[in-house]
């Protein structure tokens, strides 16, 4: 069937990515369910450190919402897979579509998913501290953390929403690469935590130490967003390509 | 060692992984009723979003017990007061500034035994002072120098011990025991990368602040202790 009509690719993104936003809207409630967990979790503290003199014993527990954001960025990279699937992927000819606008509806629904998932992630915060204030007799040590400074707010809404973007790009490569060969599914699993295993084992720093010296030992922010939305391009790109080469629907 | 952590590692991540998919899975937007459920969660994610906002709020509303009165020391100045506290008491003149605790006893006994019931006051300091008659009475003071927690005073948190005359024995005792616990915020870990703080370790101070009981007993009372080391002034 011919169309007479000619469809800008922006408006097919801007439709795309209005469809998804109501129709992956599940994914926010996985979010919520993951953060609720991982708050739980925090309540116990994310560090402990004990002294002793000859008279005293103290004991500082350390609270942070860390647990929150790794839970949030894995939350992240499977729903960055979960929408390269099949069952999400054929909604998108709903409308009249081509692969990169249905490649950038995604990328815009991801960054969206991870600005929400930041800025929810640096807000559990707070509620962490209202529940520990509340259900815990301890002494409080004040630390920089209890300003709540609207730099400070904004500099980790930011940051923490690059963190998930980049495990959202990694995992929109990942699904790309499982359709396009389900050998991948089983592979990159199992190289990963071979890889894992085997540097456990050497002793030697993997792939996710010299990772973690490049995004996280970043100590200016220009510089780590630079490194992030670089990395995620590079990632996405690479899905686009792969998928280029993935069959026509029919 | 290593491997276990890996190990722990990847079942955690398993875990995530399998509850995620479970729960997009198990609502996937192909399934009826999809529009009763998109109300559902934009509920749900709408009434965490007010909580959290509430909690930013509360945050900034609440007095947070121990953290405003705490106040900052300087460190140099604590190890420097105890060392003065400490040849004070030995040369008979302890600054009563340092004085948090005070007993008084009648006492007639030509023979003091002074014990400890806790493994605590083995090694404590105690300094006798010999009055200049034989008057009865066994005045007793804890001194102690300020202590301090990341460099703020949490002298207020440190329990007394206690002196009990019991016949002819005085026996030290703490109860309740000294056991502080405290609790400190530090900011996620992608704030702290571009604060200085340290990523995935935490970095306390704790110091001590310098203690002893002072005993000041009748000219010719005779002292035994069992463990404790007593140690007199001008000795």
């Amino acid at each position: 069937m011919m169309s007479l009509t000619k469809v800008r690719l922006w408006d097919v993104v801007k439709q795309q990515y209005r469809y998804k936003l109501k129709g992956y809207i599940q994914v926010f409630m996985s979010m919520v369910v993951l953060q609720v967990l991982a708050l739980i979790f925090s309540l116990n503290g994310v560090g402990n450190a004990g002294a002793s003199g000859g008279l005293l014993n103290v004991n500082t527990s350390y609270f942070s919402a860390d647990f929150v954001l790794a839970f949030t960025m894995l939350w992240g990279f499977i729903t960055a897979i979960l929408i390269t699937t099949k069952a999400y992927s054929n909604d998108d000819f709903i409308f009249v579509t081509n692969r990169l606008s249905s490649h950038l509806s995604n990328v815009l629904f991801l960054v969206t998913a991870s600005i929400l998932g930041g800025l929810t992630t640096i807000l559990s915060t707070f509620l962490l501290k209202v529940i520990v204030f509340l259900f815990k007799s301890d002494v409080y040590l004040a630390s920089s953390a209890d300003l709540a400074a609207p730099m400070t707010l904004l500099v980790g809404v930011s940051s923490a929403s690059l963190y998930i973007l980049l495990l959202c790009s990694l995992g929109y490569l990942v699904g790309t690469l499982i359709q396009w060969s389900k050998l991948f599914a089983v592979l990159l699993p199992a190289v990963f935590v071979g890889g894992l295993l085997l540097n456990a084992l050497s002793g030697e720093a993997g792939i996710l130490a010299v990772l973690y010296a490049f995004f996280m030992t970043e100590s200016s922010f220009p510089l780590f967003f630079l490194k992030v939305v670089c990395t995620s391009v590079v990632l996405f790109w690479g899905a686009f390509g792969l998928s280029n080469r993935l069959e026509v629907r029919p | 060692m290593g491997i276990v952590v890996v190990l722990i590692l990847f079942v955690i991540v398993g875990g995530v992984l399998w509850l995620v998919t479970k729960l997009l899975n198990s609502n996937n937007v192909h399934k009826r009723g999809r529009y009763a459920y998109t109300r559902r969660v934009r509920m749900v994610f709408g009434g965490y979003l007010a909580i959290l906002i509430v909690s930013l709020l509360l945050n900034t509303l609440l007095p947070v017990k121990g953290l405003n009165q705490l106040e900052k020391v300087d460190r140099k100045e604590l190890t420097s007061e105890g060392i003065v506290l400490y040849d004070d008491a030995l040369a008979g003149q302890v600054d009563e500034k340092f004085l948090r605790e005070k007993w008084n006893f009648d006492y007639k006994g030509e023979k003091l035994s002074i014990a400890s019931s806790t493994a605590t006051y083995q090694s404590a300091p105690i300094v006798v002072e010999r009055k200049e008659q034989n008057d009865g009475k066994i005045e007793a003071g804890f001194y102690m120098t300020k202590s301090s927690m990341n460099g703020l005073d949490i002298t207020q948190y440190v329990q007394l011990p206690e002196l009990d005359l019991i016949r002819d024995k005085l026996l030290l005792s703490n109860s309740p025991i000294n056991e502080i616990r405290f609790s400190q915020f530090t900011n996620v870990f992608a704030v702290r990368q571009f604060t200085g703080d340290r990523l995935f370790s935490h970095n306390s101070t704790f110091e001590e602040g310098q203690w002893i009981f002072y005993l000041k007993v009748p000219k010719d009372l005779k002292l035994e202790t069992s463990g404790l080391s007593l140690q007199y002034v001008g000795g």
